[in-house]
């Protein structure tokens, strides 16, 4: 997909671009706000990258400025403030996510495939289905191969958000932020007992798995190829 | 000053109105009274009567003051020879001086009277000797101008000997800021021993210069212990590093070096990220954020969190939330530091014990308590797990950074919250009281 870097550390902004160009992405760039801001009314890209403190103007302005011309481009603010405060003005100003510097690149690579996917679900479905799994957000019913799953209202969440984002990685830290709420960083594996604990109700006893770790990025809910 | 010295003035003034007047009103009193008499006699019996009267009363009263006289300002008796030449006022006041013989000396005295003019006629003066009224109303004026005089003068020498005892204390404490800006922290203000508002002031100066020095005295040993700390690690990696370097590798060799390369920064970065946490919730700006929240539901959601990893582990998890238990918080600070507490229960005592979560209020005040059945913190170490790195013997093999209790200390600081670590018996409990709302 076309990616839009808009960062003026010129060193990190190299190492995006290797990352997002090696995954198979199209890259462009910009070192400040305003440059940044005219590609991104020019360019037809599916997602923006925008951090926070740019010369000439400001992540935060860029991206409020594209909405207010209506532009919906998913946009991942990248920025050094890390506190609550900073992250849900990055919200208000039209931000579609918000990773904390320093990240890692497979945090980064999950994230922005994560928003290129919501940019293209237009409508919100009631009935999510991956294999032979469906679940119901009305009735909140899980259903595998016609049998009927009991799960913990948490582990109901935790299934939609993996539902939501279907056949791409899931990080730990996106599943805190979006499932928990938690912005924190565990010292233990509690997520992973949680996927456990979920893949113990969805996959035990059927034939093809479809929720799969990912090891050293997260976790994969798809397809059995 | 000015408005001391006005206020004296009023209240003197009041003092000196209020006092004169009622001496003046008592005189014309008396002489209305007497006027009263007088005119009854005559009523009854005539002039004649009204000489004999006179007469009389000129002889035996004291103080009394008489003239009568007839149309053509004949003297009809009476002890006030000379008829005064001052003009009445338009109710027959007169204020005079007359003449009064004692023996050979001849007295100016005053005297006040009011003149009443009978039908036939004649006149009468009816007065009163007011020499002693006006001597004690000169004393009396006199003694207050001075003391307005005093006041004044003792006001303003108290005044000044006051404020510069004030500017030299105040002197002082400039003195002491100055001498700490140039770089004595030790310095402290001197405490006068009066315990007024001055005395006040240095002491809170003076606890506010203890702070400060601590703070920086533990900003001292972080910085201490963060260089030696991280400086292991990044010797380690370079160590690692440079071994690889040695000789041509196989690419899987490479590729293994640079894969615990990444993973030792990232613990280098989780510990830049745990002190970051720190000095936010340090620094106490943090502090504006707070919001009341229902702490049972925040406690109850991290302990749900954490149930699962606790029982796989093999932990008999225990929860004992009371509901509705509410504080001032900030939710992600709060619920990082519970986490905290969590993992160091689960990393610190082994299965199967137990672990345990709970909230409630105790006099008012929230408690959230977490306790495990672990080998605890001897009474002596309660205070030094509190800082940055620091970690027990028996801890040093087990993963973690030493930051963990103190971040808990630090969101416990901005809550305003007691943290206090505590023997289970066996094991640790950990306690945060929180402030009531």
């Amino acid at each position: 997909m076309k990616i839009l870097i808009i960062e003026d550390d010129l060193k990190a902004a190299d190492n995006l671009i290797k990352g997002l160009s090696d995954s198979g992405h199209t890259v462009a760039h910009a070192g400040d706000g305003q440059t940044g801001l005219e590609l991104a009314r020019k360019g037809d890209f599916s997602v923006l990258i925008v951090d926070r403190m740019l010369p000439v103007m400001d992540g935060l302005s860029l991206v409020a400025q594209l909405r207010e011309d209506g532009f919906e481009t998913p946009v991942l603010f990248l920025s050094a403030l890390k506190k609550v405060d900073d992250r849900v003005k990055g919200f208000k100003a039209g931000g579609d996510d918000y990773l904390v510097k320093p990240y890692a690149i497979a945090e980064l690579l999950a994230r922005v495939e994560a928003l290129s996917r919501r940019g293209a679900a237009q409508q919100p479905k009631m009935l999510l289905q991956v294999h032979d799994l469906q679940i119901d957000l009305l009735t909140r019913e899980v259903v595998r191969a016609g049998q009927k799953i009991d799960l913990l209202p948490r582990e109901f969440r935790l299934l939609e958000y993996l539902m939501h984002n279907a056949g791409q990685v899931v990080t730990r830290a996106m599943l805190l932020e979006h499932v928990w709420n938690y912005l924190f960083d565990p010292q233990t594996n509690v997520i992973d007992v949680h996927i456990s604990r979920l893949r113990a109700k969805i996959d035990r006893g059927f034939e093809h798995p479809i929720l799969n770790t990912i090891r050293g990025k997260g976790f994969c809910l798809c397809e059995p190829e | 000053m000015a408005l001391f010295a006005l206020s004296v003035l009023v209240l003197l003034g009041f003092l000196y109105w209020h006092t004169a007047g009622f001496i003046d009103q008592q005189t014309d009193k008396t002489i209305t009274a007497e006027i009263r008499g007088l005119d009854e006699q005559f009523r009854r019996t005539g002039l004649v009567g009204l000489i004999h009267l006179v007469r009389n009363r000129s002889r035996h009263q004291r103080l009394g003051l008489y003239h009568l006289r007839d149309k053509d300002g004949r003297n009809l008796g009476g002890n006030l020879d000379v008829w005064p030449p001052e003009q009445p006022d338009k109710n027959g006041w007169i204020d005079f001086i007359f003449n009064k013989r004692l023996g050979e000396k001849i007295d100016p005295r005053h005297g006040r009277a009011r003149l009443i003019t009978l039908p036939v006629g004649y006149q009468i003066l009816v007065g009163h000797d007011i020499q002693s009224r006006f001597e004690l109303e000169q004393r009396l004026r006199s003694s207050l101008v001075w003391a307005v005089v005093l006041t004044l003068v003792f006001g303003l020498i108290g005044g000044l000997l006051i404020s510069r005892s004030w500017l030299a204390r105040v002197e002082a404490i400039n003195q002491t800021s100055a001498e700490i800006m140039a770089g004595d922290m030790d310095r402290r203000v001197p405490l006068a021993g009066k315990d007024d508002e001055l005395d006040m002031l240095a002491r809170k100066f003076n606890a506010m210069l203890d702070r400060i020095q601590e703070l920086m005295k533990s900003l001292h040993q972080v910085s201490d212990n963060i260089a030696h700390d991280l400086r292991s690690p990044l010797n380690r990696m370079r160590g690692n590093f440079e071994v690889i370097l040695l000789e041509e590798r196989s690419s899987q060799e490479y590729r293994q070096a640079i894969e615990q390369g990444v993973k030792e920064t990232d613990e280098l970065l989780k510990i830049f990220d745990a002190l970051l946490s720190i000095a936010e919730a340090e620094s106490g700006n943090a502090s504006d954020d707070l919001e009341t929240i229902d702490l049972s539901e925040l406690a109850g959601e991290i302990a749900e969190f954490y149930r699962p990893v606790m029982e796989e582990s093999g932990f008999e998890f225990e929860q004992k939330i009371a509901s509705g238990v509410e504080i001032m918080a900030n939710p992600q600070l709060l619920s990082q530091a519970l986490a905290n507490l969590l993992e160091n229960a689960l990393k610190y005592s082994s299965p199967p014990g137990k672990i345990g979560i709970e909230v409630d209020l105790h006099e008012g005040k929230a408690e959230a308590v977490i306790y495990d059945n672990g080998p605890g913190i001897p009474e002596h170490e309660r205070e030094n797990v509190l800082k940055r790195f620091y970690r027990l013997d028996h801890s040093r093999q087990s993963p973690g950074n030493g930051l963990g209790l103190s971040l808990v200390a630090a969101v416990a600081h901005i809550h305003g919250a007691d943290f206090s670590l505590l023997d289970a018996r066996p094991g640790l409990k950990a306690v945060l009281r929180f402030p009531p709302l």
